[in-house]
């Protein structure tokens, strides 16, 4: 345990911190912290090897350090065949790009330390996700390598492309990232455990019949068809590639969207049996895969090809794992490795032509064999292994993937017939476009444009697609090779490995692959024939277009939310407010109804006329306020009406409040009409003068009004039954005794409550101090306040006009 | 014992010497900085001793609890004291890298000082008048700075700042007329034994309605929170970003205060009410987010939204949501403040935080996108930094509360939280362009970055060590729902006039 612990620690915890050290060395380094970087996933391949080999598969080895106990979280990993299989993918192809990308970024490449420092980053994020044992675990790693693949796409985010393509992968992949996290922790709730090797081992059936648990399924779902680009979210991918080329081969072909897969896989066992899952990746998936392909077949851009066929894979491998039977899957690991094989070949290939002839549109080249021999024949391969020729594992794949369907055929009716009808046009679209990418761009004349521009590539850059393609064709051509990997790294619930052969005789499948073969290059012919003219994607189908037209709709849609809420619009704010309180507290005392009138403390026979002139009187003045037009009888009036409060003061026989509110009130009075008749006219200029509107005043008056009903009712309603003892008595009682004074109002306010003054005095102080600084203010002249303001607000005249 | 007092008295003095000190100088600066560092010590060494279950209650002028004014610090005070003393010396120290002696204003200071006296008063007070006292100190002093470096032509948006709070205020004060004729009391403790009692009382839910109002207004809830979004963006960064930090959060303590200790957990009205509010103040503000185009803007309105999630957390009202709007409170104080900060740093760079005009920003200053990236992302809710784990409860109680349209409101509103951070990101870091002038050359944002740095990293370690921050939020949720343990602790307070004083 200790040393799977330590090994493990090598594998996932080395990249996650060496990933700030690359970028810290990379300033020093430069060019050279790609060698720096290649060390991460060497150690990391060589630390699995010995995992695995150490664990003794197929056993099923939890490693668990605690993090987050409270919440039942801890760094757990699950060691087992499948995550051991997706950890050598990453390691080794980042081993592969790391050492590609040395030679592919150009000498004079700002800012190399960073691009390898997220390369390790996200390769340790993608390690973490493959390897997590907790659900909550998973997806804190999976929207780390959601960050990580943002950060690579817009390395060169000088181009608009870049931002343009990062932010939509990362929109599209983070939302749907996090319908996939409710998903997760609904699963958890259902079954009480976020642990996956819990998941996977225990009994499940009692969760499985409630709604939730489809609920959970269709989110993680969701959460799955984002990051692995499944159709109708498949438009990111394409537009990712405007990441360096080296990125585009490592998360966008080889490992990142498959983490869809992964997690397809990963939860296999938990959702097979539902009736629902076999429908909907089958629909979904074999629909990515007919449509990536045709779109392949309409591109022209070389990457453009290769990550429409990318989405097309995506969708061939969910759609393997949705018709699969209860049981377990057969080849999946096999489909995986294929695409690996020749995926990643293929972009580095592309990054290799472009970087070597400095174009990408297929149409615009040819002719390149005689100058890039090694080249070609890889290419041959890898586009034949995609074309699904025999002697290569793309054949292989086929071939399985054709016997299982047929096999689904019988089981699933109207599905197993769609599929097929898929995968057959998927397979002849492929193979039209594998031979149009290796015929189009070695075979040929050689444009004008392409011998003047032709450089030739490194020769170590060409060592990683070499190795691929070579992979392809061994295993190709002895598939028993793969027999012992793949059983020792087969999960239970998940595979059933069968024995790989490379001849299965005259078969049914044997039949459709020729056909589809000649099909393929049928198509090719008749593209040729037509020179390639049809071929432009029409726009219903650019979803991507469709996506940042959204964007933007929604964008402008903010504007009119905000603005339908009045957010800019000074005026509205209070009466919205007032509005607010008026319906919350009036509409909740008008539907208690019919009791309310009972619960007042409406004792007629206690009037006083006294009182009720006083309140009549104030009530007059607040009246005046509404009705006169000008601002210093408004503000008279108002004052009025606070000087006839000092009578409801002497009336209660409180005559020294009575003398403070007379003070407050003069001295209020006589500050604001001072203050407002020097307000200077200047600031009044520019300014536009709003009419008052009928309409707002009745509207404004009527809110007044209710407001004043509701604090009306509201205290009618707490002094009908006011608390028996309240804390005011025992002042009144205890005052001489306590604080040696027999007015209690004085002696609460400067001895029980002293504490409040103190609070007062320091709000008259700060009032104070506000009124200086509202004096010692930089105003600006009248000719710079025309000039109107500046920007948003607060980047005013500000300091710039200071200093 | 007399501890409690320290956070409100060290403020209040700082504030009266600087006062008289007059202009601005570096000794004065010094004593400040001293100050801060001294107010961020005393409230530590709070949170490190009501950790352990300790309960401060002091009475001041030692009147027993129910005669005068009591100040009580458990362990959520002390939190937030502790986090208003860390973002004031985090504001203070940026303002001193940001504007040099000569030209600071001087009674920025001062006015800050006795901002964070009100607002260490609402934490530590045990008493709804005194309360309002406390709001008052802070609001008059967040109007004397809103005003104190306004340019004339955005002075104007301290007028609906200034009337919606006034607006509030009277609401508070009339809340409080209430409060007391229907209890007898305004003593926290006291309230929540008499309250008990008035469970079924029609009155006592009018009453927590007109609270909401009243504290919904000052936390920001749709529609109450109009005052923000305009004005923020007039303030000097510093002052903003202790604004940003602690002004709403102030209310969404009291309101937690209030529906947890104060009054009867059977409100089930009023909470559903409350997370109604937040969902539709999320949703609603990261729209008004999106459609501002300058980066104090944006932040402001990211506020509001964020309160969004801290108040659904009350809404949803059980002992793990109530823990869950801790800690979002802890990591949105230190992350929001910090992005206000950031974008002043932006600012000086580019001369703007027009987004149009923006950019550069990552070729030539990584470190300050770094720290964008961090607090921007944490904003958003990604994992595992800060702001994913108070996310993360309040999505697992919503779905146990089977609030499923609150759920996928809060998912929505973290996607668009994404969003408009990477409108941020795109356009004032990624983008690159020859006519944005980078002064780099002005070194003060170096200075200004290390401040923000320093901020960056509390998050980070919120985010990573969220076990320990997360046991700290748990055991605050719990001490605060326990009414009856409060109400023991604080009446336990006799003073000096001993146990025969009964009202």
């Amino acid at each position: 345990m200790e040393l799977h612990g330590i090994n493990f620690l090598l594998v996932l915890g080395l990249p996650l911190i060496g990933s700030p050290l690359v970028a810290l060395a990379g300033r020093r380094l430069g060019r050279r912290s790609g060698w720096l970087a290649l060390a991460f996933p060497l150690i990391s391949t060589a630390a699995l090897l010995a995992l695995a080999g150490g664990i003794g598969l197929p056993t099923r080895v939890v490693i668990e350090w605690p993090w987050v106990p409270s919440l039942g979280l801890g760094l757990s990993f699950l060691i087992d065949g499948l995550s051991i299989f997706f950890g050598l993918v990453v390691s080794v192809m980042g081993s592969l790009i790391v050492f590609y990308a040395i030679f592919y970024l150009d000498k004079d490449e700002e800012h190399q330390g960073r691009f390898y420092s997220y390369l390790v980053l996200f390769m340790g994020a993608m390690l973490g996700t493959v390897f997590s044992n907790h659900l909550v675990l998973i997806f804190i790693f999976w929207e780390l390598t959601g960050i990580a693949s943002f950060l690579l796409i817009g390395f060169w985010h000088g181009e608009a492309d870049s931002r343009v393509g990062a932010r939509q992968a990362l929109l599209v992949t983070g939302s749907t990232g996090l319908a996939m996290f409710v998903g997760l922790v609904i699963l958890h709730q259902i079954f009480g455990s976020a642990s996956v090797s819990e998941l996977l081992s225990g009994d499940l059936s009692s969760g499985k019949h409630s709604v939730l648990f489809t609920v959970a399924m269709l989110l993680v779902l969701v959460g799955a068809f984002g990051k692995s680009a499944q159709f109708p979210l498949h438009f990111w991918l394409p537009n990712a590639m405007a990441a360096p080329t080296p990125v585009s081969a490592y998360l966008h072909s080889a490992t990142m969207v498959k983490l869809g897969v992964f997690l397809v896989a990963r939860l296999y066992p938990v959702f097979v049996d539902h009736s629902w899952w076999a429908p909907l990746l089958g629909l979904i998936a074999f629909t990515t895969m007919a449509l990536g392909a045709v779109l392949a077949l309409l591109s022209h851009d070389l990457k453009a090809i290769l990550a429409f066929s990318t989405v097309s894979q995506l969708g061939y491998l969910i759609g393997y794992y949705g018709l699969g039977p209860p049981d377990g899957v057969e080849h999946d690991y096999l489909h995986i490795l294929n695409h690996v094989f020749y995926k990643g070949c293929l972009f580095m290939v592309v990054g290799i032509v472009a970087h070597a002839a400095g174009i990408r549109d297929i149409r615009q080249l040819g002719g390149l064999f005689p100058r890039l021999p090694l080249l070609g024949v890889t290419t041959l391969v890898a586009a034949a292994t995609m074309a699904g020729i025999p002697g290569t594992t793309g054949f292989l794949s086929k071939e399985m993937m054709l016997k299982e369907i047929f096999e689904a055929m019988r089981a699933r009716d109207e599905l197993g017939l769609y599929a097929t009808a898929c995968v057959v046009l998927t397979s002849v679209v492929k193979v039209a476009f594998s031979v149009r990418l290796f015929a189009n761009i070695f075979l040929g004349k050689k444009p004008e444009q392409v011998k003047q521009d032709f450089h030739a590539p490194s020769p170590w850059m060409q060592l990683p697609p070499v190795l691929l393609a070579a992979c392809a064709l061994l295993f190709g051509l002895f598939p028993g090779l793969l027999d012992a990997p793949f059983g020792a790294l087969a999960v239970e619930g998940l595979n059933r490995p069968q024995h790989l052969a490379l001849w299965h005789g005259f078969t049914k499948e044997l039949l459709v692959s020729s056909l589809v073969l000649a099909l393929g290059f049928g198509l090719y012919w008749l593209g040729e024939k037509t020179n390639w003219r049809w071929h432009h994607i029409p726009r219903w189908l650019r979803f991507d277009v469709a996506f940042e037209a959204g964007i933007e709709v929604f964008s402008k849609f903010t504007k009119v939310v905000t603005r339908v809420l009045r957010s800019d619009q000074p005026l509205d704010y209070l009466p919205i407010i007032v509005t607010f309180f008026v319906l919350l507290v009036g509409g909740r005392l008008l539907w208690q109804g019919s009791g309310l009138w009972g619960s007042l403390a409406l004792d007629w026979g206690t009037v006083q006329p006294l009182r009720t002139l006083a309140a009549g009187l104030i009530a007059l003045a607040v009246v005046g306020v509404l009705f006169l037009r000008r601002w210093t009888a408004q503000l008279i009036s108002l004052s009025v009406a606070g000087f006839l409060t000092c009578f409801y003061f002497v009336l209660y026989r409180a005559p020294d409040l009575a003398l403070t509110q007379i003070l407050v009130e003069t001295v209020t009075l006589i500050m604001v009409l001072l203050l407002l008749a020097r307000f200077p006219r200047s600031a009044q200029v520019g300014e536009e003068r709003r009419k008052p509107v009928r309409f707002r005043r009745v509207f404004h008056m009527l809110l007044a009004l209710s407001v004043g009903g509701v604090a009306t009712v509201l205290t009618l309603m707490v002094t009908a039954n006011p608390h028996p003892s309240p804390i005011g008595r025992g002042f009144l009682e205890h005052t001489v005794e306590l604080a040696k004074g027999s007015n209690a109002v004085n002696t609460i306010l400067v001895d029980f409550r002293g504490f409040d003054t103190l609070g007062e005095i320091t709000v008259l102080v700060i009032a104070t101090l506000g009124c200086l600084g509202l004096l010692m203010r930089y105003k600006r002249t009248p000719e710079e306040y025309q000039q109107g303001p500046h920007g948003p607000p607060g980047s005013g005249a500000g300091e710039e006009v200071r200093e | 014992m007399n501890w409690p007092l320290a956070p409100i008295l060290l403020p209040l003095l700082t504030a009266l010497v600087t006062l008289f000190w007059g202009r601005s100088s570096l000794p004065r600066r010094w004593f400040v900085a001293v100050s801060a560092t001294m107010q961020l010590v005393v409230a530590l060494h709070l949170t490190a001793d009501t950790v352990l279950g300790r309960t401060f209650v002091l009475g001041l002028g030692a009147w027993p609890a129910q005669f005068g004014i009591v100040l009580v610090v458990d362990l959520l005070s002390a939190i937030m004291l502790s986090l208003s003393a860390l973002i004031t010396l985090a504001s203070v120290l940026y303002g001193y890298a940001e504007t040099s002696v000569r030209l600071e204003h001087p009674l920025r200071a001062t006015l800050t000082q006795f901002l964070v006296m009100g607002i260490n008063l609402t934490f530590c007070t045990g008493d709804l008048f005194n309360l309002f006292v406390a709001f008052e100190i802070m609001l008059i002093a967040s109007y004397a700075l809103l005003t104190l470096e306004a340019d004339d032509w955005d002075i104007k948006h301290a007028f609906p700042y200034v009337a919606i709070n006034l607006f509030g205020s009277a609401l508070f004060i009339s809340a409080c007329g209430l409060a007391y004729k229907l209890f007898g009391t305004l003593n926290f403790a006291e309230i929540s034994l008499r309250a008990a009692l008035l469970t079924g009382d029609f009155r006592l839910h009018l009453l927590a309605l007109v609270l909401i109002v009243v504290f919904g207004i000052k936390a920001g809830l749709f529609p109450l929170y109009y005052w923000l979004p305009n004005s923020y963006p007039t303030l000097p960064i510093p002052t903003s970003a202790l604004f940003a930090g602690m002004l709403t959060k102030v209310g969404v303590y009291v309101l937690l205060r209030m529906f947890a200790t104060v009054l009867p957990h059977e409100l089930t009205f009023a909470h559903t009410l409350l997370a109604w509010l937040a969902g539709a103040t999320m949703v609603l503000a990261v729209m008004g987010a999106i459609s501002r185009n300058f980066i104090r803007g944006i932040l402001s309105f990211h506020i509001l939204s964020q309160i969004g999630f801290m108040v659904l957390a009350i809404g949803f009202f059980t002992p793990l949501s109530l823990a869950a709007c801790v800690f979002y409170i802890v990591h949105h104080i230190v992350v929001k403040s910090s992005l206000f900060l950031i974008g002043g740093v932006a600012l000086r760079l580019n001369g703007t935080d027009d987004l149009d005009r923006m950019g550069n920003l990552w070729k030539h200053t990584p470190w300050l996108g770094l720290l964008f990236l961090f607090q921007a992302l944490s904003l958003a809710g990604i994992p595992p930094l800060s702001g994913f784990w108070g996310k993360y409860l309040i999505v697992v109680v919503g779905l146990q509360e089977r609030e499923y349209w609150l759920v996928g409101a809060s998912i929505l509103a973290s996607i668009l939280t994404l969003f408009s951070m990477l409108k941020i990101w795109n356009g004032a870091f990624w983008t690159v362009s020859n006519s944005v002038p980078l002064r780099t050359g002005d070194r003060r944002w170096v200075g200004m970055t290390t401040v923000v740095a320093g901020l960056t990293v509390v998050s980070l370690v919120i985010g990573f060590g969220a076990e320990g921050v997360l046991r700290i939020a748990m055991q605050a949720a719990e001490r605060l729902c326990d009414q009856q343990g409060y109400a023991r602790e604080v009446l336990a307070y006799l003073g000096k006039a001993g146990g025969n004083l009964s009202p």
